[in-house]
């Protein structure tokens, strides 16, 4: 039965879809993944994932009947264990009746180890759709003021719809900000959210990068952000990792690099 | 042995033994924490106090609190215990966070962090063990507020209002001659014990 996790935030922009799409390639590693976007009529998970042109249905026509759950389902071209449920093409959203997303997330658990929900900013009717079916709750902040208020409220209201276990990943740390005061601190952060960090994502240039080309940095081993991201799916494999150190580059791998 | 040491996991759990009143469990525990901090000059220890064969009501836990408030370096964790329902005191773990909105009937020991953009809203004294922000509305005028930190705070007891920005820890906001005052909460035991440490719960 898989673990069905959904991936949030409340504030938009601090990187739920790279999170979402960088933890499922983490993950599939060794495990069966399945990411679900429930960013309906946005829909950027194909996108970051360069799956765009291989998306030939998507959860709108499973729901009428169009095509079925397996026909839907897009597999990632550099890994057999990674499948995606693209979100609808329409925009006309406000129709889609949501039972069907309950009953097909039931239909997936029996093929797949993790279920990642790729929620969609605010906490509006989507955000209610994307956690109503989840056993867990990663929240994604940055370390401004704002992103941590909004993932308070977040975390009230999956407490408040029975997702206890609610972890945190702090994504875009800057240890330069940090360092001069620019930016809050990790310990901040946790000090008012007071829930479990489950990993850090350091500032990197290549998860833009690998975003904008449709190869997610998780495919590029050497970067620090693809190790954080390696870290956190161990973790939520059960093992004990410890948070990756920041080590500043020197000149001369700034140089070559 | 009553009461056993353990290491684990870097954190010092402490377990207590079966068919303990609670008066010679807070006795020993205070005889061990005593000898721990003399012989190790700890630092910076974190307890976990498991006491699940205990009954606990609030005011045990503020007991339990005020003897770990001696030690410096010693940071209570978590409490593990039963939970004795008092109807004098409620007792609510965990924070109330942004866009939350509490009511508490009667006196309250709030063991977590009120949030900035919460509001409890009280019918008694709360007694806040973490931190107090967001806005906090007393219905009588001789309720108080005592915390072990407040910033950011908007408190509102009967129709006197005040707003708390720079952080005061340790404080109890009161009504007094028709003016709220903050002031320090801790005063008579520093003067006994010199300055303590509050404690949180993890």
């Amino acid at each position: 039965m898989a673990r069905v996790i959904v991936v949030t935030s409340g504030k938009g922009g601090v990187g739920k879809t790279s999170v979402t799409s960088n933890l499922g390639i983490a993950l599939s590693k060794s495990s069966k993944v399945c990411l679900i976007d429930a960013d309906l009529g946005l829909k950027n998970l194909d996108v970051v994932l360069g799956l765009e042109n291989r998306v030939i249905f998507d959860m709108q026509d499973v729901i009428t009947g169009v095509c079925s759950l397996s026909q839907a389902l897009v597999k990632d071209k550099r890994n057999n264990n990674l499948f995606v449920l693209p979100a609808c093409k329409s925009i006309d959203v406000q129709k889609i009746n949501f039972s069907y997303l309950e009953k097909m997330i039931e239909n997936l658990k029996e093929s797949f180890d993790y279920i990642l929900i790729d929620s969609p900013a605010g906490i509006e009717r989507g955000f209610y759709n994307a956690i109503r079916n989840a056993d867990e709750a990663i929240v994604v902040i940055t370390l401004d003021i704002s992103s941590i208020r909004d993932a308070d409220k977040v975390i009230g209201i999956l407490n408040s719809n029975n997702i206890q276990d609610v972890k945190l990943v702090i994504n875009r740390v800057d240890m330069k900000h940090i360092e001069n005061g620019v930016s809050l601190t990790m310990s901040d952060a946790v000090d008012v959210l007071g829930v479990n960090v489950l990993g850090v994502v350091y500032y990197d240039e290549e998860i833009s990068l690998g975003n904008n080309k449709g190869v997610p940095v998780c495919y590029n081993g050497k970067s620090i952000s693809s190790k954080c991201f390696n870290n956190i799916s161990r973790r939520m494999n059960g093992e004990y990792v410890e948070l990756l150190k920041y080590r500043k580059k020197s000149f001369l791998e700034k140089l070559f690099q | 042995m009553d009461v056993l040491f353990k290491n684990i996991n870097g954190n010092i759990n402490i377990i207590v033994n079966e068919n303990l009143s609670f008066d010679s469990f807070l006795y020993s525990l205070k005889n061990r924490l005593e000898k721990l901090y003399i012989k190790d000059d700890l630092l910076q220890s974190c307890v976990i106090l498991d006491i699940h064969n205990l009954s606990l009501n609030a005011k045990n836990i503020l007991q339990i609190f005020d003897v770990f408030s001696l030690y410096e370096n010693i940071f209570l964790k978590k409490i593990i215990y039963k939970h004795n329902t008092n109807k004098n005191i409620i007792l609510h773990e965990g924070n109330i966070r942004s866009g939350e909105i509490k009511l508490f009937s009667n006196n309250t020991l709030l063991i977590g962090n009120i949030n900035i953009g919460a509001k409890v809203i009280v019918n008694g004294n709360l007694y806040v063990i973490g931190k107090t922000s967001g806005f906090i509305e007393f219905k009588n005028v001789h309720n108080k507020l005592i915390s072990s930190n407040i910033e950011n705070a908007h408190i509102k007891i009967c129709n006197y209002e005040k707003q708390i920005e720079q952080l005061q820890e340790n404080s109890l906001v009161r009504i007094e001659d028709e003016k709220m005052i903050i002031e320090k909460f801790m005063d008579r035991r520093e003067k006994i014990y010199g300055k303590s440490n509050c404690c949180y719960i993890g």
